[in-house]
């Protein structure tokens, strides 16, 4: 049994026993507790797995944010569950239990846990791993290509890219300095293949191909390559279901002012007598802002992204607001400004997509953003793309702190 | 063993002692601020000798492949071992200040545990 | 070595469940979670040396900036009746 194997077994033991207790316990704050340490168990599941993405997210939302919408949620409802009497009702155990097992007899079906030959290590990965945009040995921040890497022969390019490379091979001068340079680099456009070996030695800075059919471009974090070009629709709808919950939230929850009448002027708490927590706090929100920034724009490089990014940042204001009260928060970030930026983010994520239609590609074609570098198109759509998702995601959960707070003070 | 694996394994033992020694006390002192005394404190001193000590060495073994640690990684943890200073004792701050306000009261030889 | 370390607060952390399952005050129960924030952090940074990915590290420092806050949210929430 490999150590991974072990610890896995120990922490979902853990986690399994976590979730009884919070269906169990009657106290709904200890229920928001014991969620909190049920997502802190399954980050650490994730680490042990070695997904680092979903890691991230679960350490950014569990370790903070929904702890405190939870108990923003319990500030309107009372601090015990009602006691009922509850009957065992048998059918519905037939039901649940039925489904459980069919669930368990589907498991049987799946690949060994960490088989090297599953068919996700295997699909299409071959081709992926092939694909030359991204990696540059030499040029500063790339990667270098993979030991063992070889260029696959006989590559395609579609008609679209064939149309960019002509473009680019107009740039006269960049061609013959390259050409000078003796690295067989005249079959850009049809054999592109015989030219890349070269190229990692040569190590120049010139944009790249994007071979055929492969995940439209590869930047090193292949997670991110996944979810950002791989299915970005996806995730640009997702971030769409984001901006719906903060504005179903503004339309329910929030007060509105009817042409003439004056609100009650709000009332709030503040926590500035508090000199430990004031300090720190004005003491940490620099490193948290810088954190979550970092996250977001290094989100194809390194572990994280928009999502993660966007709820840490969040979780900055947020701190601020619990500290100095919410109207102080409303004076450094305005509503207004939060429900503009909102709609900014995904504009920007869509916009991104529309732009590449325009330049004659599909949406979300990355490479079609500068068709002088259509390889180079990858990290810069995708770093656009993620800082859309990033403000979307952090001003929607302003929003949800504010309308849950500003609820509870009428 | 170079010396600084050496040192790190002894620090590694002291902390994860320490450590061991600061969940035994949550489980088994009889009120909410024993509880908090012996959490709150191992803890600081306990991430502390830990992360100390993985800073300390330069590559990892993981079957027989070496693996060197960038010297950011280095920096990072003594990073988080600072940060952890300060955040921890923040929130037990918090949470005592927050079970004195709600008015739970210590615990005084003779009572019953809580 | 770092997987015995791993193993032994992996045990710390069954303690604390315990403790947190059983309560009784609900600060018992924030007392737990605070806790083992402070052991995650330093199991991700266990686990990747185990595995030799030191990158793990950048998670222990989401953790460690942001998993107080929580308890700053109880405690204006207990002080003051309100969250804003």
């Amino acid at each position: 049994m490999s150590e991974v194997l072990m610890i896995d077994s120990v922490l979902l033991l853990l986690v399994a026993a976590t979730a009884i207790a919070v269906v169990e316990v009657r106290s709904l704050y200890a229920a928001a507790m014991l969620s909190g340490i049920y997502s802190l168990l399954m980050a650490l599941v994730w680490v042990n797995m070695h997904s680092m993405d979903v890691a991230f997210t679960e350490a950014a939302v569990g370790g903070g944010i929904s702890t405190i919408l939870l108990i923003g949620t319990l500030v309107h409802t009372e601090r015990e569950e009602k006691k009922r009497k509850t009957r065992v009702n048998w059918g519905a155990l037939l039901v649940t239990a039925m489904t459980g097992a069919a669930l368990i007899y589907g498991t049987l079906d799946m690949p060994r846990f960490g088989d090297p030959n599953a068919p996700i290590h295997n699909l299409r990965v071959p081709e992926m791993v092939n694909q030359t945009v991204g990696m540059t040995a030499g040029a500063k921040g790339k990667q270098p290509p993979p030991v063992g890497w070889t260029p696959r022969q006989n590559l395609e390019l579609p008609l679209g890219h064939k149309q960019a490379y002509a473009m680019q091979r107009a740039h006269a001068t960049n061609e013959a300095r390259l050409k000078e340079a003796g690295e067989g680099h005249g079959g850009h456009g049809g054999q592109k293949a015989d030219g890349h070996g070269a190229e990692h030695e040569a190590g120049h800075d010139d944009a790249h191909a994007h071979p055929a059919g492969d995940f439209n471009g590869h930047v090193p974090n292949t997670v991110t390559s996944l979810l950002a070009a791989y299915r970005g629709y996806d995730t640009m709808f997702e971030t769409a279901v984001i901006f719906t919950a903060g504005a179903s939230l503004i339309l329910l929850l929030r007060r509105r002012r009817r042409p003439g009448e004056n609100l009650p002027k709000q009332q709030s708490a503040n926590l500035t007598d508090q000199v430990i927590l004031r300090v720190m706090c004005k003491l940490f929100i620099p490193f948290i802002l810088i954190f979550g920034l970092y996250v977001i724009s290094h989100g194809e490089i390194g572990p994280g992204g928009g999502f993660q990014g966007g709820v840490i940042l969040a979780t900055a204001f947020i701190l601020y607001g619990l500290i100095f009260g919410r109207p102080e928060l409303h004076r450094v970030l305005p509503e207004r400004l939060t429900d503009i930026l909102a709609v900014l983010g995904v504009l920007l994520y869509s916009g991104v997509g529309v732009f590449t239609m325009l330049r004659g590609g599909k949406f979300l074609d990355y490479a079609f953003l500068n068709p002088a570098s259509p390889g180079d198109g990858e990290p810069l759509g995708m770093t656009l793309v993620e800082w859309g998702v990033g403000i979307t995601v952090c001003t929607v959960m302003i929003t949800i702190f504010n309308q849950l707070a500003e609820e509870e003070s009428k | 063993m170079a010396w600084n694996e050496i040192v790190c394994a002894v620090l590694l033992v002291v902390g994860v002692l320490i450590s061991l020694t600061g969940s035994l006390g949550l489980l088994r002192f009889p009120d909410f601020y024993s509880r908090l005394h012996t959490a709150g404190k191992t803890d600081s001193l306990a991430q502390l000798c830990i992360f100390v000590g993985l800073a300390l060495i330069d590559q990892v073994t993981v079957d027989g492949v070496a693996y060197p640690v960038d010297p950011l990684i280095r920096i990072k943890l003594i990073m988080v071992a600072l940060l952890l200073f300060f955040t921890a004792p923040t929130a037990t701050h918090a949470i005592t200040k927050a079970a004195m306000l709600d008015g739970v009261m210590p615990w005084k030889k003779g009572e019953p545990p809580k | 070595m770092f997987l015995a370390a791993t193993f032994a607060l992996l045990v710390g952390l069954l303690m604390i469940l315990v403790r947190a399952v059983k309560g009784p005050t609900v600060y018992d129960r924030i007392l737990a979670v605070n806790a083992m924030g402070t052991k995650t952090v330093i199991l991700v940074t266990l686990l990747g040396y185990v595995s030799g990915r030191t990158e793990f590290l950048d998670m222990a420092i989401v953790y460690t900036l942001i998993s107080f806050i929580t308890t700053i949210a109880i405690l204006k929430f207990i002080q003051k009746g309100r969250l804003d």
